[in-house]
């Protein structure tokens, strides 16, 4: 027989509740500071735009879980994924990508498009001329990067892409998507250290040595002298 | 306790002043300051303070964009609805689309003015303040039920008739449950139900005090349509319910009236049971008893900033309580709804007019009240009466239950 006992217990259960985020978790100190930037700001010394503090939250969290997401964020871990960025060695400046059009090829909403870079004799060299991505339509699925034989193309974590224009600003040209190899070793940490892509990293650099040489016709020797290419067509941004 | 009984005026400095002379300027302050100012700030605040809290109850932080702690969030959703497009459907019946939100408002103010804030803080006093007081707080039901029939939609409409029916169905026990007040006070007066308890302690202390108060509490939130009876305006099931096609500054209307009669019916729980602005039970009384003797303004202000305080206090704490049992039941099913009203609360309530006659006659009337035979004799009826009535209440909803053609139970026993 109950006579409203679940009831008066199920207050009990919400109070607790209600206290709780006042004595556990961040809610009991003054440590994290939301709200927004104010024109009368009761949280002096709050970080700048892009500065804002990473705050660890799980299962486990206690009290308040509310992440007051442009004053603090969630971490962002290595697997997360977003748009494909391309990738340049710092060692040399060089684009990896080879313009061999398999991301295009495997991309399931067809969002890539690139065109050959032309050699100075006006043959077309193993590299992207321009490289396009329409980030309205990629669908992050990352089997670009999965499928590039060059490791050229990478998956990064930017999410924050919101704009006011959609036309121009939406469509990512080279210059927007090159990053360079030590940016991807730090998104990156574990993958770019593991076995596999170190291993992969030799091959490609000696691979993409190869075929630039051959390009540009110093030789349709083997790569005997992998002294470092010519500076590509394209420039990476910094 | 004079000044108290006596015809009561709004404010204290315009009662003790010349102002008194011109009736009409200490209307004007009544209504523009208090009841245009005072009232739908408070009522603001309420909804602000109700996000926050239901944000806690939820483990989140509830607003706190707009302005520092979110406080200028209420003057922002202010802005919003003054400034959004007002729609009426061409079918709905122009004027009464646009009277019915007018006519909850009023209703939710005009409960206002019989509330005891203080001494003589209350802008009338008429003899059968408590009646008017349910009569007007009633005029709700009409409001609704009108908005629901002009707006020409069937959610309006479903809305509008659950409304109906239980607003109707909580009246019986609301008015049932201030009977006990009544007798034991002898007056209708909200003021002389004041005075009462400034001699006697709260009326909450006592069985039937405590039935009385419990049933009030579930009457008023039943009637101001919150959580767990919020059937007529149910989003899950009947979009808005009765404000389904309002929008912009008319359901902003019916916003503010929602909020202004939840604060409404705060102030009668806490005028009627909670002693209005006095100090509980070792204190009975007391911040009239020690500050209320003298006479002349500056003592009139020190006895009211006090009660007053006390006062908003309880009212914060009842509000508190209806938000609390908001964020923690769900709605009801329309068959429990009723069938709780009729059969667990009005009988509850008229078993307790009678034993909160016992209370009268063994503390009430007699030269030196028996708090002992009192407690002795009412304690253990109430507990039975409602063991009682709860127990009926159960075997008949297991008997309908069995009864009922769609009844797992039915179904399993048949095959």
């Amino acid at each position: 027989m109950g006579y409203g006992r679940g009831i008066i217990v199920g207050h009990w259960v919400t109070l607790r509740r209600f206290l709780r985020t006042f004595f556990i978790g961040h809610g009991a100190t003054l440590k994290r500071r939301g709200g927004g930037h104010q024109l009368f700001d009761l949280w002096p010394g709050k970080k700048k735009r892009g500065e804002e503090p990473t705050v660890q939250q799980d299962a486990t969290t206690e009290g308040l879980f509310t992440v007051e997401y442009p004053d603090e964020r969630l971490p962002v871990y290595e697997r997360f994924r977003v748009l494909p960025v391309l990738v340049y060695d710092d060692s040399d400046g060089n684009v990896r990508c080879t313009c061999c059009n398999i991301c295009a090829k495997v991309c399931p909403p067809q969002c890539i498009w690139m065109t050959h870079a032309a050699g100075p004799d006006g043959k077309p060299v193993p590299l992207p001329e321009d490289y396009y991505i329409d980030m309205d339509v990629c669908m992050n699925c990352g089997l670009c990067s999965e499928y590039c034989p060059f490791d050229a193309i990478k998956m990064d974590q930017n999410f924050e892409l919101s704009n006011y224009e959609r036309h121009q600003s939406h469509i990512f040209s080279l210059q927007d998507l090159l990053v360079s190899s030590e940016f991807y070793a730090n998104t990156h940490p574990e993958a770019y250290a593991s076995d596999e892509q170190v291993v992969e990293r030799g091959k490609v650099a000696k691979k993409k040595d190869q075929r630039l040489q051959k390009a540009l016709g110093v030789g349709a020797k083997p790569a005997s002298n992998p002294k470092p290419a010519a500076k590509p067509a394209a420039t990476p941004a910094t | 306790m004079n000044v108290a009984t006596d015809w009561a005026l709004p404010l204290v400095w315009a009662q003790q002043s010349e102002l008194d002379s011109i009736p009409w300027l200490k209307w004007i302050i009544v209504l523009a300051v208090v009841f245009f100012g005072i009232f739908p700030g408070i009522v603001a605040y309420m909804v602000w303070g109700e996000r926050k809290v239901a944000g806690r109850f939820q483990d989140r932080i509830g607003p706190n964009r707009v302005g520092p702690f979110g406080l200028l969030q209420p003057i922002a959703d202010a802005i919003k609805l003054i400034t959004k497009e007002d729609i009426v459907p061409r079918t709905a019946d122009q004027w009464v689309h646009l009277l019915a939100p007018v006519m909850i408002l009023v209703s939710a103010f005009l409960v206002l003015p019989v509330i005891p804030f203080g001494l003589g803080l209350a802008a009338v006093n008429p003899p059968s303040g408590l009646i008017y007081l349910i009569a007007v707080s009633s005029i709700s039901a009409l409001g609704i039920f009108l908005a629901g029939w002009s707006s020409r939609n069937k959610y309006s409409l479903l809305g509008a008739m659950r409304a109906v029916a239980q607003l109707v169905s909580y009246e019986v026990p609301q008015v049932m449950s201030v009977i006990p007040v009544i007798l034991w006070t002898g007056s209708l007066s909200m003021v002389a139900i004041f005075d009462r308890q400034v001699e006697y302690g709260w009326f909450i202390f006592s069985p039937p005090g405590l039935l009385a108060f419990i049933l009030l509490t579930i009457a008023n939130i039943a009637e101001v349509n919150r959580t767990p009876f919020d059937l007529p305006e149910a989003e899950s099931e009947i979009i808005a319910g009765y404000h389904t096609e309002y929008s912009g500054m008319r359901f902003g209307l019916f916003f503010l009236a929602e909020y202004l009669s939840v604060f409404a019916v705060s102030c009668l729980g806490t005028a009627v049971f909670l002693g209005g602005g006095t100090l509980p039970w070792p204190f009975t009384g007391e911040p009239v008893v020690t500050l209320g003797s003298g006479q002349g303004l500056l003592s009139l202000i020190l006895v009211n900033l006090p009660l007053i305080g006390i006062f908003m206090a309880k009212v914060g704490l009842y509000v508190f309580l209806m938000f609390w049992i908001r964020c923690t039941l769900p709605r009801l099913r329309v068959d429990q709804l009723m069938s709780f009203a009729w059969k667990v609360m009005v009988p509850l309530s008229i078993i307790n007019v009678f034993i909160a006659a016992l209370w009268y006659e063994f503390v009430f009337r007699p030269g030196r009240p028996n708090y002992l035979l009192g407690w002795g004799v009412t304690a253990p009826l109430v507990l039975i009466s409602v063991i009682v009535v709860l127990s009926i209440y159960k075997a008949q909803m297991k008997a309908d239950l069995a009864a009922s053609p769609t009844s797992r139970r039915r179904i399993a026993t048949a095959n």
